[in-house]
């Protein structure tokens, strides 16, 4: 290679490093310029915000905001929204849609690019305004998978939970979310969703009693006396892509997860009826979790068989769950586990007698002293680490 | 009255500050678990508003600290952790109350005064 072509590469190089520098400064002082752009205009918004807040004044009274400050006025406004409710929060969507914000959000809604449809439709949602939920449900299966996701978190911000379903029916179809994603954005329906959840799961529970030709009611709850579910328009929409039998359990998962999530007690019954009649692992796992979670009294006696699993996983999650609910009731099956095959379902079992306290801790110690058996060797174990 | 604001949320605190000001209540802020104990420890307060997600320490951290060292310092959470479990814990370790975002600002004001006036 000739002297002149190193040079020309060497400038080319610096040239290239130099840009990319230049870059780097650009956008770090136009991030500034706007940082600074919205503190000014908080400071300017504060005082007034909140005297309006007290109702000292109405939204008529407040200073227009001028439509290039809209995308400052969202993000201030978006930070009291989230952290207010009751009158307070109704008088500041009152405000957004005083200061001309709420409309220009929903033209941003229905024709702004991808990143405008994003924000608009975080703001729409979490305002909880009826008129947004058809352009947000519309959005729910754009193309841009960004759009749609957003469109998800706005419905789950609105807390209306009519329309869990169709958002996880549009969130699972797209591979790119993780379960924990969707986890994430499920819960922002608030725990008024549990409800929702356990009386879905009810309902599906007797339709999949019913398939198999039992007829019973698994739940303890006969959900068809409960009106709402007469041709109850969730189930049928689910019905479209996830039929939503209890084996459908992805879903399911999802479900057991929020109720997991929201320390939601009355579900209790409806998770015990899935533990008798589902075959999943993944299923029975997230089940087992969430009894152990809410400390369920009633479900030891629907535990109790699991720990006889083939799958190692199943048994040690049982004993865990024992654990945590009542393992003084259980202490001779969960000594039984401690000769297990599996060191985890043995640690695991070793620890739920543990947590009976001074009954369990008893039996440990006893077999602590006996020899080099599996049992002797995990009590051991178990009581050095208390 | 002195009430010492903890939250990591400038909105939280800015808003709250300005309600229990409004009240002729005095108020300090503090941002994180380890400023709050700092806070708690240094001043005398009536009431201190702790918010359990911070951080450096969280609040469950900052009860327990305030447990051996101020125990008679009255405390509200005031958390996004609306759950049962976390209300149970956090009264276990010595606070007065709970209060749940997102909030009525008027109540947690209410709530303060109570909390001052009948110690509970």
């Amino acid at each position: 290679m000739s002297t002149t072509n190193i040079l020309t590469l060497n400038l080319g190089l610096a040239s290239l490093v130099l840009s990319f520098l230049l870059i780097i400064v650009l956008i770090r002082w136009l991030e500034q310029r706007k940082r600074r752009q919205y503190l000014a205009l908080e400071t300017r918004w504060e005082e007034i915000f909140f005297l309006y807040l007290e109702g000292a004044l109405e939204a008529d009274g407040f200073p227009p905001v001028k439509k290039k400050d809209y995308k400052y006025w969202e993000w201030y406004l978006y930070d009291y929204m989230k952290i207010i409710q009751g009158e307070d929060r109704d008088r500041i969507v009152r405000l957004a849609g005083h200061s001309g914000l709420l409309d220009h959000l929903y033209r941003q809604l229905r024709e702004g690019n991808r990143w405008k449809m994003m924000g608009a439709s975080r703001f729409l949602g979490a305002t909880g305004e009826e008129k947004a939920i058809p352009l947000l449900r519309k959005n729910l299966a754009h193309r841009d998978s960004l759009v749609s996701l957003a469109a998800a978190r706005g419905l789950a911000a609105s807390g209306k939970v009519d329309y869990l379903p169709e958002v996880v029916e549009v969130l699972l179809g797209r591979s790119l979310y993780t379960y924990e994603a969707i986890s994430e954005i499920l819960v922002e329906f608030g725990p008024e969703v549990c409800p929702f959840i356990n009386r879905l799961l009810k309902y599906n529970l007797l339709v999949s009693a019913y398939r198999q030709g039992g007829g019973g009611d698994p739940g303890g709850v006969n959900p068809f006396e409960n009106q709402a579910y007469k041709g109850g328009s969730f189930h049928l929409r689910l019905s479209r892509r996830y039929p939503m039998d209890i084996e459908s359990y992805r879903v399911l998962c999802l479900y057991i997860d929020i109720l997991a999530f929201y320390n939601y007690l009355p579900g209790e019954g409806t998770a015990g009826a899935i533990l008798r009649v589902s075959n999943v692992e993944e299923v029975l796992i997230h089940c087992l979790k969430y009894l152990g979670k809410v400390a369920s009294p009633g479900a030891v006696e629907d535990i109790l068989p699991l720990l006889q699993r083939e799958d190692w996983v199943i048994r040690s999650q049982a004993a865990r769950a024992l654990g945590t609910i009542d393992p003084g009731s259980c202490l001779a099956e969960l000594e039984g586990l401690l000769g297990d095959e599996n060191w985890w379902v043995r640690f695991r079992a070793a620890e739920a007698m543990a947590l009976a306290g001074e009954p369990g801790i008893a039996r440990l110690e006893g077999l602590a002293r006996g020899g080099g058996s599996r049992e002797s060797g995990v009590a051991r174990h178990l009581l050095e680490s208390l | 009255m002195r009430v010492l604001l903890a939250d990591d949320d400038p909105s939280v605190a800015k808003l709250l500050k300005f309600k229990l000001e409004k009240e002729k209540i005095e108020t300090g802020w503090a941002q994180d678990g380890d400023k709050a104990l700092e806070m708690a420890l240094g001043e005398e307060w009536d009431v201190l508003l702790l918010d359990i997600m911070m951080p450096v320490n969280d609040g469950f951290w900052v009860l327990r600290q305030l447990q051996e060292k101020k125990p008679g310092l009255p405390v509200i959470i005031l958390s996004a952790r609306g759950q049962e479990k976390d209300v149970l814990y956090g009264l276990e370790l010595g606070a007065q109350d709970y209060i749940s975002k997102p909030f009525r600002p008027a109540e947690v004001v209410a709530r303060v005064k109570r909390l001052k006036a009948t110690g509970r």
